[in-house]
């Protein structure tokens, strides 16, 4: 690798731009200039931009690195190449004999890459972390930001499985399933505060994200590292004039993907056809129950922001309304949210200090799913009103076990759920001026989540016709103070690199709650807000509650980073980790991680390879735990166990609610991970590549135990162990580039494959475990077996149908069913490969992206199809429009079996957004002006039968399709951005 | 700059000296177990819990619940759409093919065990706590009563059970032999311990252990253990029986539904009963809801009953057809025929008045066979159902206590004791034993008319569904024979233990399983 070792020769601070004037070699055209474009070493550059500032006048390098354009002297020549910073160069004189030489553009390598307490360069990177700068995630609309990365990082699966629920959380799962009854979701650090809700940054502020992937990036977060760190850094203050930017957005969706039952035509022709004798549930009525409950969902959101500042004083604030529709009537959501963040330089840059306040107000009308649910079932020829009917309110009604008009669902019921979120913190930096490199820094954050739901039925909901409705309130309060200290010593000793870090971390949460619930009202215009008035107090149908809990994390951590010649790489880290969770005898754990890199591209024996910008070969060993269980669960706690007929009187008795485990501890990630980075045609082409081998033990999960001689019939202990083993692959490319057309690209592929290799040990053996209930097919339709991977499905195989479509399985008795020892595995809902491929396009002032996502050989469950593909719900209710289509055949029954275990495999168009800036002639008032056009969940390519193959993937229920789902809408965003 | 440095340092390093290490946890909702034996009130309420456990027998799948369908008094059938089918847990039990898994199963002995689990750790903290007060010797001595009618109900299901009566013991526990948990039992409810316990019935032991309540507990293990393991033991039966009828506070009541009753607390015959009550026992797994297990849901209007039953125990249909029609308990503890509202209108359906159908077909119990009619089958009605509208949901508890013990069965197994000694004459002379016959309307027995084949179809109609009729059946060698949809299993000898749930001997692996499973 010559560039870069001459570049190290010729010193990093130069600016080399040299002129050689002389007599060209060549001929002239007068009024012109040309010349070469070349490396430091002198090799050409192809390809390369070379524009006249000012003017059209613009042209690209041949083969030979060359150029000729119309210019003279005075002008002033742009000349950028990917690879390369761009430089200027002013014209002297007219001639072909100019020689421009670049200076290597190592900014992609120089990012900068944070990796928690700390912040390192991609190319001093050890461990496999995903750094996205705003400008490479996603544009669009999202609940919340975790969607700008859906599809970002390889091995990172973002799936909302709430579809177009405006308030919907995203299910994130990295690098498989890890535990059995512990929590999934990653740590999420927000400038530094640790285990914060994502859902509290407003996307357009996010910076940038970094995603620390593997066990020896993630160990320094010790018992909370084993399902991932994102870190979000938000937009912070910088010095310099004023600058205020407004961005607004508008988004307008339909559905896109639903289950369609029978119309109300079509529904009659079928009864009259094939169930004449169900002729009584015809009630003339014409109903497109899904088209009452829904609308056109329209939202938009605006975000102002104002920074600015000097050297030693700066900001950066920004304020965020948003209001969103659901596709669901009543379904709103309302959030404003206001961050500041102020830096103060002082004491002659000994002191810096850094200030964040954030305030996020969310209020929201949660919807109700299972209005979707009884739309789809409900039967069409049923009028929506039927006035004579007093007691329903004017409902139309048949009253039936769990079949409700949905119209009176929605209408009548009214909840409202406020959520704030609010907290400040301020990180205090000593920089101790007389020892180069040395700084102390001291952070305290305190956070606050306060939360209130209320819900209120009126007399006429349908499930509680009779009772006069009913209320409830239910409140909790989460404060959260953090504080940590850190000494942190960077310095460079003549090819020696070294950056070492100690520190102390503490965390206390204490979250209260309180709710109340009432029923039996006066009035339904109360609400819940005189909820006392109920008739519950006296008939014992009241209910009240509270309750505190409490825990607390403290760490200690240390780590360093060291490198040679930036050649050779290493990083060491351990913590000192422990928490209140556990059992008196495993408070406290250790979590070391070791990684090592070698950059063979700075290897003497490479120097004359020119293709090969970077090659660096990388692994890494870490250990990390996952503490994400309720509190207080290896304790022995008393509960009120009944009431007890004592010397005339009833008296609350006392039980112990849960057998002790004074061993419960953190479930423990050991992970290896080795992995290659690659650049290649001066850094055009970059290649990452992952290997990864996650071994989990001490899985957490409730076993039967025998009473006596324990108390409580199931303990909460440590005993299963999981792998995850995978590949992760990161394409990047810049196949076009020209003065007017970019065209870059990244492929991600990932794959997973999981395996539940213990389940049970001498003491506790739970043997196999039954899962994942369907309630059409009654039975549970998947296993946790020992040796394979979670999620495996069960069932009997569906070899066919008879004529009259009765389904034949493999092995079945007389009656039909087949036992369930003789079901057989049907293949696991995860996916075998997943793979994202987004495309960025730059043509003049406009942008185009687009990015498909697709996941390849996983199996969902299609239970609406069990239950609705057939006649035996026709009558009161209403099935799937496709029987219509497809079958017709009436002897066909529920049943649970193979054929409904089905390829869950799916391309998306996920994303697709044009964007164009204006070019604005200088002017006082607006100094950019962006107009920018998404369409976000376009298109979704499957053979999959059900409604959206994309399912919940977390839990150790994965791949299921419930029956009560909120569809997904396609969006269409109109945004705007201006910078004043 | 340095006092700046300092008062950093000094910051950090109180918050580091201070709590920096700190993670005990806060509780502040429930009570650690550590804090909680402080005073007699907490003794009492953590004893109490005992009697709470009690509370579980009636529930849907519950101990009760399995005893009835392993006999010939009840069925639950599967229904013409499906219901009560659930993968055929209730036809094992019924065709006596149960296979370890079956859930019902593992239910009941969760029951029993828990129980057994609760009182260790109750007599444990009781003596080990330094507090003393009035009533504490006898609450342990309650105790071990208690514990002593779960591992007798353990014994009589399973026979060959763990066993521990150490609280402090860790590790699994042996399996001991129905024997020797038969021999520890009859030492553990010895004289002295008897002395301990309260003689007389009294408001203010009303749904306690009293001495009474030991004497039947040791009458019916002495009456089984003979059948349990081949030693006659009947002058202990005989013993026993009449500790209780010669302290005469207990009498066959003039009608036999004052014991059945929603205000059943009167009856002067129940013995021991698990206490109900709709206000203060919550809806859910401690609650008794026969009236949810049996009821059709169009019964509600005959007892103003605002909740929703689930209808799946009827009686067998041999069984109700046992009763002379003369016999007043036949309406005393069955719904059938023509239904009628409270206000007494005929509760019509589909046009037609709603009958209960008391006998059908055996073939239709079976799912494979399309089930039972909505109104095949007698309900019972034997605990009358209150009308005050207080059964809001399935799961609502009714009022009426449920009398584990009374004095009739005291009656009928000291005339048992005798028949099975030969003393034919001193059984059918019992003065009670008239009393009950004349209550139900029918003449009482005389030194002919006594057989133990006539004494076991009297157990069963005076006795009907109160959770004694498996062991009666097994007694009197009538539970493998064939009967309604029960096929003969004379051979199937090891069908007279059921199997011990698989859940359970993985759990403790020094459990083996009941031979022939």
């Amino acid at each position: 690798m010559k560039t870069e070792k001459n570049k190290l020769k010729a010193g990093q601070a130069v600016l080399a731009a040299m002129l050689l004037s002389g007599v060209t070699a060549f001929g002239q055209t007068p009024g012109t200039v040309g010349g070469k474009i070349v490396t430091p070493d002198g090799e050409p550059v192809i390809g390369a931009s070379v524009t006249v500032k000012g003017s059209k006048f613009g042209t690209a390098t041949d083969i030979d690195g060359a150029f000729m354009l119309k210019a003279k002297p005075g002008d002033v020549l742009t000349i950028s190449s990917v690879g390369y910073d761009p430089q200027t160069f002013t014209v002297t004189k007219e001639g072909a004999n100019i020689v421009i030489t670049l200076k290597e553009n190592n900014q992609l390598l120089s990012e900068m890459v944070v990796i928690g307490y700390g912040t390192t360069t991609k190319k001093e990177l050890t461990g496999s972390v995903a750094s996205m700068k705003k400008e490479e995630l996603n544009s669009g609309t999202f609940p919340n930001a975790m969607g700008l990365l859906q599809g970002k990082v390889a091995g990172l699966q973002i799936v909302n499985a709430n579809g177009a629920d405006p308030t919907a959380k995203y299910q994130v799962l990295l690098r498989g399933t890890n535990t059995l009854s512990a929590g999934q979701g990653p740590l999420i650090i927000i400038d530094g505060v640790v285990g914060q809700d994502i859902r509290n940054i407003n996307p357009q502020e996010v910076e940038s994200i970094d995603v620390l992937k593997d066990g020896s990036a993630a160990a320094i977060y010790g018992t909370r590292g084993t399902n991932g760190v994102i870190i979000v850094t938000t937009k912070r203050a910088k010095s310099g004039n004023a600058e205020v930017v407004y961005d607004g957005q508008m988004t307008v969706g339909h559905v896109s993907r639903r289950a369609v039952p029978l119309t109300a035509s079509e529904f009659e022709y079928v009864v009259n056809t094939y169930r004449p004798e169900m002729s009584a549930s015809l009630y003339g009525g014409s109903t497109d129950w899904f088209d009452q409950i829904t609308r056109t969902p329209i939202s938009t959101k605006h975000t102002v922001s104002l920074s600015g500042g000097t050297e030693k004083c700066s900001h950066f604030s920004s304020v965020n309304y948003e209001y969103a529709e659901g596709l669901q009537k009543k379904n709103d959501y309302e959030k404003m949210a206001a961050r500041t963040n102020v830096r103060n330089t002082l004491l002659d840059g000994w002191l810096n200090l850094d200030l964040n306040l954030y305030l996020t107000h969310r209020k929201y009308n949660p919807s109700n799913t299972s209005a979707f649910a009884q739309a789809f079932f409900h039967n069409p020829t049923e009028p929506v009103y039927n006035p004579d009917d007093r007691e329903s309110g004017g409902y139309f009604r048949v009253i039936s076990m769990d079949y409700y008009n949905p119209v009176a669902m929605i209408n009548e019921r009214n909840a409202t759920t406020v959520d704030d979120n609010y907290g400040g913190n301020m990180r205090a930096t000593l920089n101790i001026k007389p020892v180069a490199g040395l700084k102390f820094d001291a952070f305290l954050a305190l956070g606050r989540e306060s939360y209130k739901a209320d819900e209120a039925r009126t007399q006429y909901y349908p499930s509680i016709i009779g009772l006069n409705g009913s209320a409830s309130i239910s409140n909790y309060n989460v404060d959260d103070t953090q504080f940590e200290f850190t000494a942190n010593y960077t310095r460079q000793f003549g090819a020696h690199s070294l950056q070492a870090l100690a520190g102390y971390t503490y965390q206390y949460g204490v979250e209260c709650s309180s709710s109340m619930s009432n029923q039996g009202f006066d009035f339904d215009s109360f609400g819940v807000n005189n909820i006392g008035s109920g008739s519950g107090l006296l008939n014992n149908k009241a209910e009240m509650q509270s309750s505190k809990e409490d825990h607390t994390y403290i760490g200690f951590f240390g780590r360093v980073l060291y490198n040679y010649h930036e050649r050779y790489l290493a990083s060491l880290s351990m913590r000192r980790d422990g928490s209140s969770r556990f059992g008196a005898n495993n408070k406290w754990g250790w979590f070391p991680a070791v990684s090592l890199g070698w950059r063979i591209s700075r290897e003497e024996f490479m120097r004359d390879i020119d293709w090969l910008n970077e090659l660096k070969l990388r692994g890494g060993y870490g250990e990390t735990g996952n503490q994400d269980f309720a509190n207080y669960k290896s304790l022995i706690l008393m509960s009120t166990a009944g009431k007890f007929w004592y010397n005339g009187q009833w008296i609350n008795t006392y039980q112990p609610a849960s057998n002790p485990n004074p061993n419960l501890q953190w479930e423990r990630k050991k992970e290896w991970n080795v992995g290659l980075d690659a650049a290649v045609l001066n850094n055009r082409l970059s290649f990452t590549l992952d290997y990864y081998h996650r071994i989990t033990d001490n899985l957490l999960y409730d076993y039967t135990v025998p009473t006596p001689p324990y108390i409580y019939p199931t303990l909460f202990t440590n005993v299963g162990q999981i792998t995850n083993r995978g590949f992760e692959l990161t394409i990047t490319a810049l196949p076009v580039q020209t003065r007017d057309f970019t065209w870059s690209t990244t492929l991600l592929g990932a794959r997973n494959v999981n395996m539940l290799n213990r389940f049970t040990n001498e003491e506790f053996s739970n043997g196999t475990y039954r899962v994942a209930w369907s309630i059409p097919g009654k039975c549970y339709t998947q296993r946790l077996t020992e040796g394979e991977p979670l999620g495996t499905f069960y069932g009997p195989v569906w070899l066919g149908t008879e004529s009259d479509g009765r389904d034949i399985l493999k092995g079945q008795k007389a009656d039909g069913t087949v036992p369930e020892d003789q079901w057989e595995n049907l293949g696991s809902a995860y996916p075998a490969i997943t793979l994202t491929w987004s495309n960025s396009l730059q043509w003049r002032n406009f942008d185009f992206a687009v990015s498909l996502r697709s996941a390849i050989g996983g199996k969902v469950l299609n239970n609406m199809g069990m239950q609705y593909d057939n006649l035996e719900q026709l009558g009161l209710q209403n099935i799937l429009g496709s029987w219509l289509d497809d079958t017709r055949h009436t002897e066909a029954r529920t049943k649970y079996s193979s054929k409904y275990v089905q390829d869950g495999s799916f391309l998306k168009i996920d994303n697709a957004s044009l964007g164009y800036n204006f070019k604005l002639a200088p002017n006082p008032y607006v100094q950019n002006l962006r107009l920018n056009f998404t369409a976000q969940n376009i298109y979704t390519f499957t053979r999959y039968k059900g409604v959206d193959p994309e399912v919940g993937i977390t839990g150790i229920e994965p791949g299921i399709e419930g029956m009560s789902y909120y569809p997904r809408t396609t969006e269409y965003v109109l945004g705007i951005t201006a910078k004043f | 700059m340095k006092r700046i440095y300092s008062t950093l340092s000094l910051g950090a390093l109180l918050m580091l000296s201070s709590s920096c290490t700190d993670l005990s946890e806060h509780i502040y909702s429930k009570v650690p177990m550590d804090d909680f034996f402080t005073s007699e009130k907490n003794l009492v309420a953590n004893a109490g819990r005992a009697y709470t456990k009690l509370q579980g027998y009636n529930k849907e799948q519950g101990l009760w619940t399995l005893q009835l369908q392993l006999s010939d008094e009840c069925a639950v059938p599967a229904t013409a759409t499906g219901s009560w089918y659930s993968g055929g847990r209730y036809e094992e039990l019924q065709v006596n093919r149960i296979p370890a898994s079956n859930r019902l199963v593992k239910r009941a002995w969760g029951w029993v065990f828990d129980g057994i689990a609760a009182a260790n750790e109750i007599i444990y903290e009781m003596e080990l706590s330094p507090i003393e007060f009035e009533g504490k010797t006898k609450f342990i001595a309650e105790m071990k009563a208690l514990r002593a009618y779960f591992y007798y109900q353990a014994i009589a299901t399973w026979g060959n059970v763990p066993f521990t009566v150490d609280y402090t013991q860790t590790g699994s526990p042996e399996q001991r032999t129905r024997r020797e948990v038969f021999d520890f039992l009859v030492t553990e409810l010895s004289p002295e311990l008897i002395a301990q316990l309260d003689d007389a019935p009294a408001a203010n032991n009303y749904g306690r252990v009293t001495q009474s309540m030991v004497h039947c507990l040791l009458a019916k293990m002495y009456l089984n253990a003979e059948a349990w393991f081949g030693t006659a033991m009947y002058d202990k039966v005989l013993e026993h029986t009449r500790a209780v009828l010669s302290s005469g506070y207990y009498i066959i009541e003039p009608d036999y539904a004052t014991n059945f009753s929603p205000a059943n607390e009167a009856s002067r015959e129940n013995i021991f009963s698990i206490v109900y009550d709709s206000a203060a026992i919550p809806a859910g797994s401690k609650a008794f809801y026969l009236f949810t297990l049996t009821l059709e849901p169009e019964s509600c209007a005959t007892f103003n009953i605002p909740g929703e039953p689930w209808s799946g125990f009827v009686c067998q249909p041999d069984f109700f057809q046992s009763y002379a029609s003369t016999d007043r308990r036949l309406a005393q503890s069955w719904l059938y025929g023509p239904q009628f509202t409270i206000s007494g209108a005929p509760i019509m359906v589909d046009g037609a008045q709603m009958s209960y159908n008391p006998v059908f077909d055996e073939r239709a119990y079976f799912n494979a066979n399309g089930g039972r009619q909505k109104f095949d089958g007698a309900r019972c009605c034997k605990w009358a159902y209150q009308t005050d509208g207080l059964l809001t949901s399935g799961e609502s508890c009714m009022n009426n206590d449920f009398a584990i013990f009374r004095l009739a069965d005291v009656v009928l197994m000291q005339a048992e004791a005798l028949l099975r000694m030969g003393k034919v004459a001193e059984a059918a002379a019992i003065p009670e034993l008239k009393d009950i016959r004349n209550r139900a309307g029918l003449e009482p027995f005389t030194a002919s008319t006594l057989t133990l084949e006539t004494l076991y179809a009297e157990r069963g109609r005076e006795l009907a569904w109160e959770g004694w009729r498996h062991e009666d059946m097994i007694r009197f060698g009538k539970y493998l024979k064939a009967y309604w949809a029960h096929p003969d299993q004379s051979a199937e000898t090891h069908r007279l233990l059921l199997p011990i749930p698989t859940d359970i001997l993985n759990a403790n692996p020094k459990l083996k399983q009941n031979p022939g499973y």
